[in-house]
C-alpha cells in the first residue's frame, strides 16, 4: 500500500496554506517546466547597479552556503552593512539590568503591538490597584469587626458585581480584543501587502536541530533553482520593503522568533507556516528558537541583517552568482527548496 | 492503618505524604533551573555526586531533563494530588456528610496506579539518558525515539498515563459521591464552595484525562512500535503523520488541566474568605455558576497556546474570542470574594492569609495572562518567561498557597493537633511574597524577550542585561525555598507534639467541625446528620440572640425549632433565600 | 464498635455502581472520540487508501458484538440462564477477537500493510484496532469473572447489567473506529 506524499497542510480548517505540492523536507522540489515566477523581482537590481562597479563584486572569500556559522558572502565593500557574522554581537543599544521593557522595535508595523500591550496594561494596572486596593481596605477596615453583615449580599449588590465584572470585562477584553483584530488584519494575517508589493522579499526557511537555514529565490526569481542563494543562521533583508518568510523543520518543531520585529512562528515538520514583517532600520538583530527542540535549543541562534536596498541587492546577487558556481546538482540534501507557495 | 485501607481519611493521608514528597522533589528541581539561570554552567553546590563528570554544573542534556521533570512532577504527581488526593479525598466525603466515598476500593486502586506512575518517575532518574527530557509538554517528534532515545522518556510517558488513569478514577469517584452520597437535607444549594470546586473540577478530569489518555498512547505507540501518527519530516516513513494533531490533542487535555488545578484553589478561598470574615459568602449561587460557566468554557479555549502553530484566522479568531470570554466569569467570582470581606469581620488567621495570598497571586496571575489570550499582543509574549511567569501564578503559586491554606485548615481535622499558627503565618505570608518576587522578576524578564527553556539565556545580546534580574529572581526562589522549612519544622513538631484540638477549633458551621471529633473515625459520621442550612450561616442575628455565639453547625437545629417551626425544620423562610446566600 | 460501612452495602451501593458505571464508561467516550478526531484530521488532509482486507470482512466482526449486546441486554433473573448468557456472550467475544486478530495477521503477513512502512493508515489500522481490542479484552475479562462467580454461587445480577453496559460501549465504539479507520 502506498500512501500520498503528504500534502503539506493539512485539513481546511487547519491550514495556513492551500495544499498544493510535495512537503519541502528533503524532496527536491524543483518543479521544471512550471514558470509560476513570483512578482519581478528583477526590478531591484537594475537599481543596484550605479554606484557599485562590477568588477570589484566577485571576492574569493565566498564560501558555498553550506559552512554554519559562517556568513555567506562579504557584503560589498562600499555598502553600509555591518559584517556581522553569526556569533558577533548585534546592533542592540545596550540596557542595564532595569530596563524592564520589550526588545527594542526595529520594524515597521511592530510599534502596533507595542502600543495595544501598553494600553492593555495600563487597564491591567487599574485592574490590580482596584482589586488589591479593595482587598487591603477591606482587610484593614473590617479586622475583628464587633459586628459582620449577616447576609450574603442583596439583590442590588449582587447586580453590582455583575455589572462591575461585565463593565471591566467590556472596557479592558473589548479593548484587547479590537486592537488585536485590527493588527491581525492589516498585519499579522494580510498576506495582500507582501503579496502586492513589487518589492517583497522571500525567504524560505529550514528549521534544524540546531540552525537555521535560509534560502533566496537569487535572480531568476524562483527557488528550488541553482542560483538560489541558501545561508545559516544568517538572514539578510532590505530595509523598507516587505519580508515574506515560509517556514518548515526537517526534524521537530521549532519556533521562529525576531524578538525585534515582533515576529514568531512554529516551524513544524510536515506544513509550511508563513508570517511577514518590515523592517525599519538598518542594523542587526537576532533570530532566537523559542520552541524546545532538544538539547542545544538554547544555541538556535541566527542573525538578521536589515541592509539597503541597494546593498541587499548587491549581496543577493553575488551570492547568487557563486551560489550558481557551487551548484552541485548530486547533492541532494541541499535542495530542499519548494515552489513558492501562493498565499 | 494498613497501606491498603480504603478508608477516604487513610487514602487521603497517603497521597498527602507522597504529593509532599513530590513536591519537595519539583521545587528543588526548579531551583536548579534557577541556578542556572543566575550562574549559568557553575556547578551546582552539593550536586557533584549526580554529576561527576561536570562536577556539578548543569549540562546542556541534564537541564532539558531537569525543566521537563519539574514540571511534569509538579503537575501530575504534586499538585494535583495534594488539591485532589490529599484534601479532595479527606474533606468532600466529610463535607457532603458522606460516610465515605462512593468506591472505596477504587480510590485505593486509584492511589496505587498513582505510586505506580511516581515510583517509574523515581526510577526513570536512574536509567541510561536520564529521565524525559522533551518538555512537559512531550512534543512529537522531539520526544519520539529519532529525538529522544532512551528508556526514561518511555518510562515517564507510561508513569503519566498512571497519573492519568488515576485522576480518572478519582474524578469519577468525586462525582458520583457527591451525586450519590450527600446526607439527608444536604442539597445542591448547601455544599460548601470548596465541594463545588472540586465538583466541577471533576467533571473535567474525567472528560479531558481521556483525550491526555489518547494522545499518549499513540505517542507511546509512536516510541515502541513505529507508528506513525506524530512523526513528519525527514524522520517519518510512508508520508508521516502530523505533530500538529498531538498539539491540538495535549492542548484539549491541557488547558482544562490548569482550572483542574484552580478551581479547588478557587472553591477553597471562596469558603474560608466567609468562614474567616465571619459572614455569609457573598453571591454564593454567584460563585458557584461562575466556577460552572468556566468549567463550561475551559474546554473551549485551548487553541490559544497554538496562536503561532499557523493555525487558520478563523480558529485564531474564534479562540481568542472565547479565551478572552472565560476572564468574565472569573471577575464575577474575584468580585464576590471581594464583597465577601466588605462589611465582614475579619480575623487573620493562617488558612485565611493563605486565602488572601491564593487571591493576590491569582489576580496578578490571571491580569497577566489577559495579553497572552489575544493574538497579537501573544506574539512578542509567547514562549518567553512572561507565559512562565502568568501560568505559576495561576497554577503554581494560587495552587500552592490554596493547598497550603486547605492543609492550615484541615489538619486540626485531619490529625486532631493544630499547627503552631505563628509558624504557619510566617510560613504562609513568606512563601506568598517570596511567590510574587519569583514569579514577578519572571514577568518581567519574559516582558524584556527572554525565552523559556533557555539553557543560557545570555547566548543572546538582547538577553545579556537579564542577568542581574535573574540572579535576584533565583534569590528569591532560594529564600522560597527555605521558607518552606518553616512548614516542615511546623509539621514535624506538631505531629510529635502539638497541641490537641477539639471538633471545631475555627468555629464554623460545616458538617466536618459541627459533627464529627478530630478525628473523624472510620465512618465519620454516626449517625449521619441531617443538614438545616447552608455552609457559611455566620453571624447571623437569630444565632447570636440564643446561643450567643456567631456560628451555626449545618446540622444544628436551632433551640426553639421545634416550638416555632411546625413542619419539618428543612423549610426556609422564603425572605431571607434571596438575600442570604450560603446562609440559608 | 459496628462500621455503618458494611450494612449498606445493599441496594443504595447497586444504583451508585450503575451511574458510576454509565458516567467512566461515557467520559471515557472521550477517549475514543480523540482517537477519532485524529483519524479523522489525516482523513482530511489527504485519500485514504483502502485497506487490503474486503470492507465487508472488515465489518463482519461487529456482528457478534452486536449480538452480543443483544444477548446481555436481556435482564434475567434465573442463574442458569444468566451464565448460559454469559457463555453465549464469552463466545461470541472470542470470535470478535478471533476476527480482529485474523484480519490484522492477513492484512500484516498476506498484504505486506506494515507499521511503519505504510505510514499513518496503517498506523491507524493496526494501532486503533489494538486500542479497541485492549477495552474489548477488559470487558469480556469482566464477563469471565462473572461466570466463575456465578458458578461459585454468588449473586452476579448487577454485575452482568454493568458488565453489559460496557459491551455496548465497546460496541459502539467498534462502530466510530470501523467509520473513522476501516470504511474507505
Amino acid at each position: 500500500m502506498k500512501v500520498l506524499p503528504a500534502g503539506s497542510s493539512s485539513g481546511a480548517l487547519f491550514a495556513s496554506v492551500p495544499p498544493s505540492s510535495p512537503p519541502p523536507a528533503h524532496v527536491p522540489a524543483v518543479a521544471p517546466g512550471t514558470s509560476t515566477t513570483d512578482t519581478p523581482r528583477d526590478a531591484l537590481v537594475p537599481a543596484v547597479a550605479p554606484g557599485t562597479s562590477t568588477t570589484d563584486a566577485p571576492r574569493d572569500a565566498l564560501v558555498p552556503a553550506v559552512a554554519p556559522g559562517t556568513s555567506t558572502t562579504d557584503a560589498p565593500r562600499d555598502a553600509l552593512v555591518p559584517a556581522v557574522a553569526p556569533g558577533t554581537s548585534t546592533t542592540d543599544t545596550p540596557r542595564d539590568a532595569l530596563t524592564l521593557s520589550l526588545p527594542e522595535d526595529a520594524s515597521t508595523h511592530g510599534h502596533r503591538i507595542d502600543e495595544l500591550l501598553a494600553s492593555s496594561h495600563r487597564f491591567d494596572a487599574v485592574l490590580i490597584a482596584v482589586a488589591l486596593g479593595w482587598l487591603v481596605l477591606a482587610v484593614w477596615r473590617f479586622h475583628q469587626a464587633k459586628q459582620a453583615a449577616s447576609d450574603g449580599g442583596t439583590r442590588r449588590s449582587r447586580a453590582w458585581v455583575l455589572g462591575l465584572a461585565l463593565g471591566a470585562f467590556a472596557v479592558v477584553d473589548g479593548s484587547l480584543l479590537l486592537g488585536s483584530e485590527g493588527y491581525l488584519r492589516d498585519v499579522l494575517w494580510n498576506f495582500h501587502v507582501p503579496a502586492e508589493d513589487p518589492r517583497t522579499v522571500r525567504i524560505e526557511i529550514n528549521a534544524h536541530q540546531w540552525s537555521w537555514e535560509a534560502r533566496y529565490a537569487g535572480a531568476d526569481g524562483r527557488f528550488g533553482t541553482p542560483d538560489d542563494v541558501v545561508t545559516w543562521n544568517d538572514l539578510r533583508v532590505p530595509v523598507g520593503a516587505p519580508v515574506w518568510v515560509q517556514l518548515v523543520s526537517t526534524d521537530v518543531v521549532h519556533g521562529f522568533s525576531l524578538p525585534h520585529f515582533r515576529v514568531k512562528l512554529d516551524a513544524i515538520p510536515g506544513r509550511v507556516n508563513q508570517t511577514w514583517f518590515q523592517a525599519a532600520r538598518e542594523g542587526a538583530w537576532e533570530a532566537a528558537c523559542y520552541q524546545h527542540c532538544g538539547t542545544s535549543h538554547y544555541r538556535m541562534r541566527g542573525v538578521l541583517t536589515a541592509m539597503s536596498p541597494e546593498s541587499y541587492a548587491t549581496w543577493l546577487r553575488e551570492a547568487g552568482k557563486q551560489a550558481t558556481q557551487a551548484y552541485d546538482a548530486e547533492d541532494l540534501a541541499a535542495h530542499w527548496g519548494w515552489e513558492w507557495k501562493a498565499p | 492503618m494498613s497501606l491498603f485501607s480504603s478508608d477516604h481519611k487513610a487514602v487521603a493521608r497517603r497521597y498527602l505524604w507522597s504529593g509532599l514528597g513530590f513536591l519537595l522533589l519539583g521545587g528543588l528541581l526548579a531551583l536548579l533551573i534557577r541556578w542556572q539561570w543566575a550562574y549559568p554552567g557553575q556547578p551546582v553546590p552539593g550536586l557533584a555526586w549526580a554529576l561527576p563528570e561536570s562536577r556539578g554544573a548543569l549540562t546542556p542534556p541534564a537541564y532539558t531533563a531537569v525543566f521537563t521533570m519539574h514540571g511534569l512532577i509538579m503537575i501530575f504527581f504534586a499538585v494535583t494530588p495534594l488539591l485532589f488526593g490529599a484534601l479532595g479525598h479527606f474533606v468532600l466525603p466529610l463535607s457532603i456528610g458522606a460516610r465515605g466515598l462512593a468506591f472505596p476500593r477504587l480510590s485505593v486502586v486509584g492511589f496505587w496506579l498513582y505510586a505506580l506512575g511516581g515510583a517509574l518517575v523515581l526510577g526513570s532518574f536512574a536509567v541510561r539518558l536520564g529521565p524525559a527530557s522533551a518538555g512537559w509538554t512531550s512534543y512529537p517528534p522531539l520526544s519520539t525515539p529519532a529525538f529522544t532515545p532512551g528508556l526514561g522518556q518511555t518510562l515517564v510517558t507510561v508513569a503519566v498515563l498512571c497519573a492519568g488513569a488515576s485522576a480518572f478514577l478519582y474524578g469519577l469517584n468525586f462525582i458520583v459521591t457527591v451525586v450519590r452520597c450527600r446526607a439527608p437535607g444536604m442539597t445542591w444549594g448547601r455544599l460548601s464552595l470548596t465541594v463545588w470546586g472540586l465538583f466541577f473540577a471533576s467533571v473535567l478530569n474525567v472528560l479531558f484525562v481521556p483525550v491526555l489518555a489518547a494522545a499518549t498512547a499513540l505517542l507511546l505507540m509512536d516510541r515502541l512500535l513505529g507508528t506513525q501518527f506524530f512523526i513528519a519530516g525527514a524522520a517519518a516513513v510512508g508520508g508521516g503523520g502530523d505533530p500538529v494533531v498531538y498539539q491540538h490533542l495535549f492542548w484539549l487535555f491541557g488547558h482544562p488541566e490548569v482550572y483542574i488545578l484552580i478551581l479547588p484553589a478557587w472553591g477553597m478561598v471562596g469558603d474560608f474568605v466567609a468562614f474567616f470574615s465571619r459572614k455569609p459568602a457573598h453571591g454564593y449561587r454567584l460563585t458557584a455558576g461562575a466556577m460552572g460557566t468556566v468549567t463550561a468554557l475551559s474546554g473551549l479555549v485551548y487553541a490559544h497556546h497554538l496562536f503561532t502553530s499557523g493555525m487558520s484566522p478563523l480558529l485564531g479568531r474564534t479562540f481568542m474570542v472565547l479565551t478572552l470570554l472565560i476572564s468574565l466569569p472569573a471577575e464575577v467570582m474575584y468580585l464576590n470574594w471581594l464583597m465577601t470581606l466588605w462589611r465582614g469581620s475579619v480575623r487573620l488567621t493562617s488558612p485565611m492569609l493563605a486565602a488572601l495570598s491564593t487571591m493576590i497571586v491569582f489576580g496578578l496571575g490571571g491580569i497577566t495572562g489577559l495579553s497572552l489570550g489575544a493574538v497579537a499582543t501573544d506574539v512578542p509574549l509567547h514562549g518567553t518567561l512572561w507565559v512562565v511567569g502568568h501560568f505559576h501564578l495561576t497554577m503554581g503559586a494560587a495552587s500552592f498557597l490554596a493547598v497550603f491554606a486547605g492543609l492550615y485548615f484541615w489538619f486540626p481535622k485531619m490529625f486532631g493537633r493544630a499547627l503552631h499558627e505563628g509558624l504557619a503565618k510566617a510560613h504562609v505570608l513568606s512563601s506568598a511574597v517570596l511567590f510574587l518576587g519569583v514569579f514577578g522578576g519572571q514577568l518581567a524578564a519574559g516582558y524584556a524577550g527572554q525565552l523559556r527553556r533557555l539553557y543560557d539565556p545570555y547566548q543572546y545580546t538582547y538577553l545579556k542585561h537579564l542577568l542581574p534580574l535573574n540572579q535576584w529572581t533565583s534569590a528569591c526562589a532560594f529564600l522560597l525555598g527555605a521558607a518552606q522549612v518553616l512548614f516542615i519544622v511546623n509539621l514535624v513538631w506538631t505531629l510529635a507534639r502539638g497541641r490537641a484540638v477539639g471538633a471545631n477549633p475555627w468555629k464554623v458551621g460545616t458538617l466536618e467541625w459541627t459533627c464529627a471529633p478530630s478525628p473523624p473515625p472510620a465512618w465519620n459520621y454516626d449517625p449521619v446528620p441531617e443538614v438545616l442550612r447552608g455552609p457559611h450561616a455566620l453571624s447571623q442575628p437569630e444565632v447570636l440572640a440564643q446561643l450567643g455565639r456567631d456560628w451555626m453547625g449545618q446540622a444544628e437545629p436551632m433551640p426553639d425549632a421545634a416550638e416555632t417551626e411546625p413542619g419539618p425544620v428543612d423549610a426556609e423562610e422564603p425572605g431571607r433565600v434571596s438575600t442570604s446566600g450560603g446562609a440559608a | 464498635m459496628r462500621a455503618p460501612h458494611e450494612e449498606e452495602a445493599s441496594r443504595e451501593d447497586v444504583a451508585t455502581r450503575w451511574l458510576g458505571t454509565v458516567l467512566g464508561l461515557a467520559a471515557w467516550t472521550m477517549f475514543f472520540v480523540s482517537l477519532t478526531f485524529a483519524v479523522g484530521w489525516y482523513r482530511m488532509r489527504e485519500p485514504w487508501p483502502p485497506l487490503p482486507i474486503s470492507t465487508w470482512l472488515l465489518a463482519l466482526p461487529g456482528l457478534p458484538l452486536i449480538l452480543g449486546s443483544a444477548v446481555l441486554a436481556r435482564r434475567r433473573d434465573d442463574a442458569r440462564r444468566v451464565l448460559r448468557s454469559l457463555k453465549v456472550a464469552l463466545v461470541l467475544g472470542a470470535a470478535f477477537v478471533a476476527m480482529q486478530a485474523a484480519w490484522t495477521h492477513l492484512a500484516w503477513w498476506n498484504h505486506h500493510l506494515r507499521i511503519p512502512d505504510d505510514g499513518v493508515p496503517a498506523s491507524a489500522f493496526y494501532g486503533l484496532t489494538a486500542l479497541h481490542g485492549l477495552h474489548v479484552l477488559a470487558v469480556l475479562a469482566g464477563a469471565l469473572f462473572s461466570a466463575v462467580r456465578l458458578k461459585r454461587g454468588a449473586d452476579v445480577r448487577d454485575a452482568v447489567r454493568r458488565q453489559a453496559l460496557g459491551w455496548h460501549f465497546v460496541s459502539v465504539m467498534w462502530l466510530l473506529l470501523f467509520l473513522a479507520v476501516y470504511l474507505p
